[in-house]
């Protein structure tokens, strides 16, 4: 037989070979039969168990928690695979944690053969404060069963997240613009002070009766001292005698006191008196006042204090000897008196 | 069983301020609250919180009895830096009654209504109140007390005088003097009929910027095309249905709801 008569059997052969050669490489490359699609990550075990842990459970908006997906129970822990939670799918095809966090992988060391536990961690960022759970993640892990489905599921359940709103940014502190004076208080013993003085009925009342009791005793003692005094007061209505003692007083600022207190006393002898008109010298009003009835006492003092002053008007006398204003006062309440 | 009911009600705890705090006490808590609000001068919201912390510590002592000018005059300062200045007008109200006389009152009054803020002319010259006048905004109680003995003791003593020399002078000095005395009294009349006058119409401080309304109701015509800014003041005339008629200083009146006002009691 020769070559060409060879070759499809030549052919088939080597067809044969690398069918052989092709098909358990392809094989291994191949899910294993019952293997889930997705959420399987290599573990194996007879029972592996899966559990979240956060560090809290309240996030400000904008803020992060830390999640630890614990695997317990593989027996290789050294080939478990991180699960990628931004793939993770659920059973109506949505990315339950990719819609809902921002996921970032936290690098850490491989696990050890011997580990009883695998942590994965993820930095997870809610998208919103409408965020409220960390959804459960399903595992897959295969067993040792050689008969049926080897495979089987554990979940990491899901925990209940609060995520609150973000914090404002605080204002800039605005100062207060208010008068300076306002800023300051009274202090002391005045703050507490009660009002104490209200004028009432009885302080009226007392006020009156002050009065009137300070010039009643005031005129009371007067009398007691002075007992002519009110005699002397209502002689001072007499016209005459206030216009005779008024320009007696003011006789001393003339220049003449002497004149102005004899013309005082004439003035009022002639008003009291029915003196002739030329009856000026003092022995002529002696004579006058005698005729009009006056006593001659009287009329003599009279004519005497004239006399003195005509003795101060036309000679030199010593200031002792000078007519005094209180002298004519008194021949003058004398006059009164005796009428 | 009353009794114990009764014990249970005086020693029921009570809301106002520092009901078991001596009046020393109060007073401390007051000038240190009002002394920390100073220092946060520099921050707006903060300082206004302990001012008003301040002021309700002098409101506790003013009604504990202690109405004098002094303290109405921090009450005043306290309640205006804490952002309330309807209460500070208010507060100063309630000294002047107390202390009517006190120029300090006064100047803080006007202060106080200077910082109104209206929002346009016609609306200020309506609002505006001027300060009372009348012999007791000027002389207290006490200084009038002395001037009146001072005069009736003058009329009296001249009328003894007159009575011991009959000269004209002392009739009139004691005619004077009491001539003086009928016109203070005169003064301290029509001052008195002012202010029960005044005691018939109170206060009213508007709380909150307010429409004033020709009726009580929201659905009445406005008066005025502006709204009667907090801290203006006007005279309560009658209430209905939870309004107030009142009367401004210019004499426009209207109503406004009770809620925005502060209405002071009357003496």
């Amino acid at each position: 037989m020769n070559l060409v008569d060879r070759a499809p059997r030549i052919a088939a052969c080597c067809f044969a070979l690398a069918a052989v050669a092709f098909i358990p490489a392809t094989a291994s490359s191949q899910p294993a039969f019952f293997e889930p699609t997705q959420g399987f990550y290599k573990a194996r075990g007879a029972n592996v168990a899966a559990a979240w842990r956060l560090d809290r459970t309240t996030v400000r908006d904008g803020g992060a928690v830390t999640a630890t997906l614990v695997i317990r129970g593989a027996v290789n822990p050294e080939e478990l695979v991180r699960p990628d939670l931004a793939k993770v799918r659920d059973e109506e095809g949505r990315f339950p944690f990719a819609e809902r966090f921002q996921i970032e992988n936290v690098a850490a060391a491989p696990a050890k053969p011997d580990a009883k536990e695998v942590r994965f961690v993820y930095q997870l960022r809610p998208r919103g404060t409408g965020v409220n759970r960390l959804p459960t993640l399903s595992y897959w892990y295969k067993t040792d069963v050689r008969v049926g489905n080897p495979f089987q599921r554990t979940r990491a359940k899901g925990i209940d997240i609060t995520v609150t709103p973000a914090a404002r940014a605080k204002p800039p502190a605005i100062p207060l613009n208010e008068p300076g004076d306002l800023f300051e208080i009274r202090t002391g013993p005045e703050v507490l002070d009660r009002p104490r003085f209200s004028v009432g009925w009885l302080a009226g009342l007392a006020l009156f009766a002050l009065g009137l009791l300070a010039s009643g005793g005031w005129y009371a003692a007067w009398r007691r001292i002075y007992p002519e005094g009110a005699r002397l007061a209502r002689m001072r209505r007499n016209r005459a005698f206030r216009r005779a003692t008024q320009a007696i007083r003011k006789a001393g600022r003339s220049p003449d006191p002497a004149a102005a207190m004899a013309n005082a006393i004439l003035a009022y002898l002639r008003t009291r008196f029915p003196l002739p008109p030329g009856a000026d010298t003092p022995s002529e009003v002696e004579g006058a006042l005698l005729a009009a009835g006056l006593d001659a006492a009287n009329a003599g003092r009279l004519a005497a204090f004239l006399r003195a002053c005509d003795e101060a008007r036309f000679s030199q006398v010593s200031p002792h000897r000078q007519p005094q204003p209180a002298d004519a006062e008194t021949l003058l309440a004398s006059l009164e008196s005796a009428e | 069983m009353n009794a114990a009911i009764l014990a249970a009600l005086l020693l029921a705890p009570s809301e106002s301020r520092g009901l078991h705090e001596s009046d020393e006490a109060i007073l401390l808590n007051a000038e240190q609250a009002f002394e920390r609000g100073v220092n946060r001068r520099n921050d707006a919201d903060g300082a206004r919180r302990l001012f008003r912390e301040a002021a309700a510590y002098y409101d506790e002592l003013w009604n504990r009895g202690y109405q004098n000018a002094a303290l109405a005059i921090n009450r005043a300062r306290s309640h205006r830096l804490g952002g309330n200045l309807p209460g500070a007008i208010a507060t100063l109200h309630q000294g002047l009654r107390a202390a009517r006389y006190n120029r300090a009152l006064q100047v803080q009054l006007e202060r106080a209504r200077s910082a109104v803020a209206y929002p346009d002319e016609e609306l200020e010259a309506q609002c505006r109140a001027k300060l009372p006048g009348g012999i007791g905004s000027r002389m207290s109680p006490l200084e009038a007390y002395l001037a009146a003995g001072f005069l009736w003791l003058a009329t009296c003593l001249a009328a003894a005088r007159f009575a011991m020399t009959r000269a004209s002078g002392w009739r009139l000095a004691s005619g004077i003097a009491a001539a003086s005395l009928l016109l203070l009294g005169g003064l301290w009349l029509q001052d008195y009929r002012e202010m029960l006058h005044e005691q018939r119409q109170p206060i009213v401080i508007v709380r909150e910027e307010v429409a004033l309304k020709s009726g009580n109701g929201a659905a009445w015509p406005d008066r005025f095309k502006a709204r009667i800014p907090r801290g203006a003041e006007a005279r309560e005339l009658s209430r209905r249905g939870g309004w107030i008629h009142i009367e401004l200083a210019g004499g426009a009146i209207g109503w406004i709801p009770e809620r925005n006002a502060i209405v002071l009691a009357k003496e």
